[in-house]
């Protein structure tokens, strides 16, 4: 298996297959975290393609002291911002997360909290968590993807998002617990 | 130690704590029924999460994308043997038609020549009826547009001047709902 930084470099010195071994690579993941975020298979299919014509004409411009995955990441998170302004939905930033009314939320483990282990098989239990990742806050759902269904680590997160490591990890977790909480309202 | 917070949990279940904090919360564990069940959800829920089926590409999407940044250029010498091509193609059809109907290259061209006449003759003769029908159909809309208004100006001078205002003000005010009524059914009408 080559390096992406080897087939960046193959890539610009005209080897037009280089690019197409980092397509490969890279269609699903792209596909699943840009799916889940908006939530329509059709566009992410389109806004996928984006990314990659996106990330050809710009190859100049990668700076090899960053990972090629989390530079493909932040074009395809720019790409869905601007699907949503074209779609007039609204993109909530990480500092408008109070509109969603998330704080009315309790972090804090009840004694009689509801049980999700109780309500659902697990089969179940993962199509309740597809609908329910449409309803948390798009900033929210954007981390929670990256973290666990692309498996990016935090860092690989804060290094897409120019974040720090501790306000990503922060994110990640309300998120989990929106879903939680929003999946034992349900049950 | 006090109870795990959610936060507490999900750090340790992704392993990443320290060795001796680990060993604090699962001494925690065992001794508390609370924060064991409060554990056992969120490992059941992060089990689900990491089990979520992949979405699938189209299997030629790669190739689709290659496509579009490397569209397939026509070279000059392509485009003369596309040339070539058809121009032979055209001396081979006549060849097998002359052979077929044993008529010469002149009599063929005439009745080539008839054909293309004909069929330009019948597209204009269509053209002017079609043109007919577009005039016959707007006399019709103008002579109706006229009686409406002269209807409406008889209907105005029997309707008193105020009432005339309020009826004007509430065609507007109805015609202004229904615009935007329209306007968000189709330009805001899939998501909020």
């Amino acid at each position: 298996m080559y390096e992406d930084k080897e087939l960046v470099e193959r890539t610009l010195s005209g080897e037009k297959e280089a690019f197409e071994l980092l397509i490969r690579k890279y269609e699903n993941p792209m596909l699943n975290y840009i799916g889940r975020t908006i939530g329509n298979r059709e566009f992410a299919l389109e806004l996928t393609q984006e990314v990659f014509l996106k990330s050809y004409s710009s190859l100049h411009s990668y700076q090899t002291k960053y990972k090629f995955n989390t530079w493909l990441f932040r074009i395809a998170s720019n790409l869905i911002i601007d699907y949503w302004r074209k779609k007039k939905i609204p993109t909530l930033s990480l500092d408008q997360q109070d509109s969603w009314g998330y704080q009315k939320i309790s972090f804090q483990i009840s004694e009689k909290e509801p049980s999700i282990v109780k309500k659902y098989e697990l089969s179940e239990l993962k199509g309740r968590i597809e609908k329910t990742l449409e309803k948390i806050p798009a900033s929210f759902r954007e981390l929670f993807v990256w973290r666990h269904i692309n498996e990016l680590s935090y860092e690989e997160i804060a290094e897409i998002k120019g974040l720090p490591v501790g306000t990503v990890k922060n994110r990640v977790f309300q998120a989990k617990e929106m879903i939680h909480q929003l999946l034992k309202e349900k049950s | 130690m006090s109870c795990l917070s959610a936060e507490q949990i999900y750090t340790y279940l992704e392993k990443e704590l320290s060795a001796s904090e680990n060993r604090k919360i699962e001494k925690h564990l065992s001794s508390c029924l609370k924060c064991h069940k409060a554990l056992e959800e969120r490992k059941f829920f992060l089990q689900a999460v990491e089990g979520l089926p992949s979405w699938q590409v189209p299997a030629n999407f790669s190739q689709q994308v290659m496509d579009r940044i490397f569209p397939v250029k026509v070279t000059l010498w392509g485009w003369l043997l596309a040339l070539a091509g058809g121009f032979l193609t055209v001396i081979l059809a006549s060849t097998i038609c002359i052979l077929a109907t044993g008529q010469n290259l002149s009599s063929l061209f005439l009745s080539l020549h008839q054909t293309m006449w004909e069929t330009i003759k019948n597209s204009f003769l269509v053209f002017i009826k079609f043109f007919k029908v577009i005039s016959i159909l707007l006399t019709t809309t103008r002579q109706l547009l006229e009686s409406l208004s002269k209807g409406l100006l008889q209907i105005l001078t029997v309707i008193h001047p105020e009432f005339q205002i309020l009826i004007i003000v509430i065609f507007i005010l109805a015609s202004f709902l229904i615009i935007y009524g329209m306007r968000r059914k189709f330009l805001f009408g899939e998501k909020q």
